[in-house]
């Protein structure tokens, strides 16, 4: 996939309230393979909403999202399911994380599907990000940005053309931070994958090809 | 573990599906073991003449004390005979042929001999289930096939033999006997052997082939057409309401024990009709018990199936858990049920056996075909139902 472009999309619960300044929603907006994308605002605009339609999990808008030029409306569940094991990989806010699982287990769960990562990588990927010794702690255990972390590396173990991370160093400090962006990059760079990165502030420091206010 | 089946926890719960598995054990071997009794059963009240077919009657006209002085007639006039053919319940009918000549039989055996004068009568072949290169003319070999009443059997071996310090004989004895004929009439006088091909305990009659009395009949016969006394009918269901109805109507009078086993087939069918309801509004309730389990579940871990599908597993993918549980809990039910029956089966079969000499129990492998059937059936169902359900998540 290339291109993901949305035209006069808004969010039904946003239909009534007037929108000022937006740079996508009742706009044309557009992500293209191989950029990166920093979209800004404050709490309450839709920035998880936004990622839950591209991600298909929700369908609740107005206007046309369109994947290299056709709507998603028209996917299916086997469309969707594909796309998420080989084409769009995502960070969720809520880490979306299996509580009763290990570290280790729950990034296993989504290798399993792709595939992607050898035992070895997935060891090594939590061990960079400072996890070697909570790889077989229950998930429910970790603290939040510890959680983060593991939904980060789960994250990569697919093949992408887009990745969305949903706030991904919220729970984050400045070093942690700098390690993932590396490795998103690294990861990112060797698809030629698109990024697309929400924040309400608080932001991987990176050069954004693109910033866009919600 | 999988880690699906960690996350789904589909193990949770048990009591109630030891509950379900329960339900459905009782369900599956009330049904099966209602279904195995009936199969065992029929033979028991069905017609032991291998060579009659089953669902027929035999018609006849009361004779009253008028006929006996010459005022009235018991024998059936041609329209009443298409009467009764005509009926929707009537397959086919066909008529009995009587000799029109002289018979003496004689039977010599270990130096005795007996000899009596004889009567034949015929019923269409098709009422007849011997096999056709026995049941057939054959002047040449001069041999005629007859199938005898069982009663007159029993009437020697229980009445005269032992009264007359004479031995018993076997069915099969009997059968090895030659008895030899003489028929007369017409101006022709010739020998025949007669073979006793079967024993009947329906038929009160000795029977020849019809081909055979048919020719009989021109050779030695007085020549004038005998009138029709008796009927056979095949029917769809001798036990049938409409058919009692009809004959009661008619004033006609049905022959041998087809009455009171129709009586008998009547009832076992009815039991087995309510054992088996009741089997099944067990297996519903059971597999009702099932599917709102299985659902509960489901409810429960509606968030987690719903994460699992964000990650890309497929809406088949996360019902699997849950179906094998279906599968295995319906595999099962029919294993142990089956047991059961085959349990049930070995207490009774022997007391059937000493009931009737040369019982033969119906199979037991259709019981187990209509458990798989039952058993795919419902694991099909739960599949589908519980596919649905998950894709309702999506």
């Amino acid at each position: 996939m290339e291109r993901i472009e949305l035209q006069q999309v808004i969010p039904a619960v946003f239909a009534d309230t007037p929108l000022v300044g937006s740079e996508v929603w009742l706009c044309r907006a557009a992500f293209e393979r191989g950029r990166s994308y920093l979209i800004e605002a404050s709490s309450g605009l839709g920035k998880t909403t936004l990622c839950s339609y591209l991600y298909g999990w929700r369908s609740d808008y107005t206007g046309t999202i369109l994947y290299d030029g056709g709507d998603i409306r028209g996917y299916g569940v086997n469309r969707w399911t594909e796309l998420r094991r080989t084409g769009m990989a995502i960070l969720f806010q809520d880490m979306k994380l299996f509580g009763e699982l290990t570290a280790t287990e729950n990034v296993r769960l989504k290798n399993g599907l792709t595939g992607r990562k050898t035992d070895g990588e997935i060891l090594s990927m939590l061990g960079r990000l400072g996890l070697t010794d909570k790889a077989d702690s229950p998930a429910a255990l970790l603290s939040a940005g510890q959680q983060q972390r593991v939904a980060f590396v789960r994250a990569l173990c697919q093949p992408f053309d887009f990745i969305v991370l949903d706030e991904p160093v919220s729970h984050l400090d400045e070093g942690n931070s700098a390690l993932m962006r590396d490795m998103l990059l690294e990861e990112a760079g060797a698809q030629g994958a698109g990024i697309i990165v929400t924040s309400i502030g608080k932001h991987f420091d990176m050069p954004y090809d693109k910033i866009i206010r919600l | 573990m999988n880690p699906v089946g960690k996350v789904l926890n589909s193990n949770k719960g048990l009591w109630r599906f030891a509950g379900f598995t329960i339900a459905n054990i009782a369900g599956l071997a009330v049904i099966l073991g209602a279904f195995q009794i009936y199969r065992d059963a029929s033979p028991l009240l069905d017609s032991p003449d291998s060579f009659m077919r089953n669902d027929y009657v035999i018609l006849s006209k009361k004779v009253t004390s008028l006929q006996s002085v010459g005022v009235g007639s018991s024998d059936f006039r041609p329209a009443e005979i298409s009467d009764i053919a005509s009926q929707p319940f009537v397959v086919r009918t066909g008529v009995f042929t009587p000799a029109t000549y002289h018979i003496d039989a004689s039977v010599s055996a270990g130096g005795m001999g007996m000899s009596s004068f004889l009567f034949f009568e015929a019923v269409p072949d098709a009422f007849i289930d011997v096999r056709s290169d026995i049941w057939r003319l054959d002047t040449a070999a001069k041999v005629i096939p007859i199938i005898i009443p069982r009663n007159y059997l029993n009437l020697y071996n229980y009445g005269f033999s032992r009264s007359q310090g004479l031995p018993q004989v076997s069915e099969d004895l009997f059968g090895a006997l030659t008895v030899d004929l003489r028929l007369a009439g017409n101006g022709h006088t010739d020998r025949f052997e007669g073979r006793i091909e079967g024993f009947s305990d329906r038929l009160n009659t000795i029977l020849v082939p019809q081909d055979f009395m048919d020719w009989s009949n021109a050779r030695f016969g007085s020549g004038r057409q005998p009138a029709v006394s008796r009927v056979i009918a095949e029917v769809t269901d001798a036990s049938s309401d409409e058919l009692a109805l009809y004959l009661a109507g008619h004033g006609y009078e049905t022959e041998g024990e087809n009455a009171g086993r129709g009586t008998g087939a009547w009832f076992l069918r009815l039991i087995t009709g309510i054992v088996v309801t009741v089997g099944l509004i067990i297996t519903v309730l059971a597999f009702f018990l099932l599917i709102l389990s299985i659902f509960l579940l489901l409810q429960k871990n509606s968030d987690k199936l719903r994460d699992l599908m964000l990650l890309g597993f497929s809406p088949g993918q996360v019902s699997t858990p849950y179906v094998r549980l279906a599968l295995a809990l319906n595999a099962t039910g029919l294993v142990l049920a089956v047991a059961a029956v085959r349990l049930l089966r070995g207490s009774y079969l022997p007391l059937f056996a000493r009931m009737t000499p040369g019982y033969e129990a119906g199979g037991f492998l259709p019981t187990v075909m209509l458990g798989i059937l039952l058993a795919v059936l419902s694991a099909v169902t739960t599949t589908m139902l519980i596919r649905r359900k998950v894709i309702r998540l999506w």
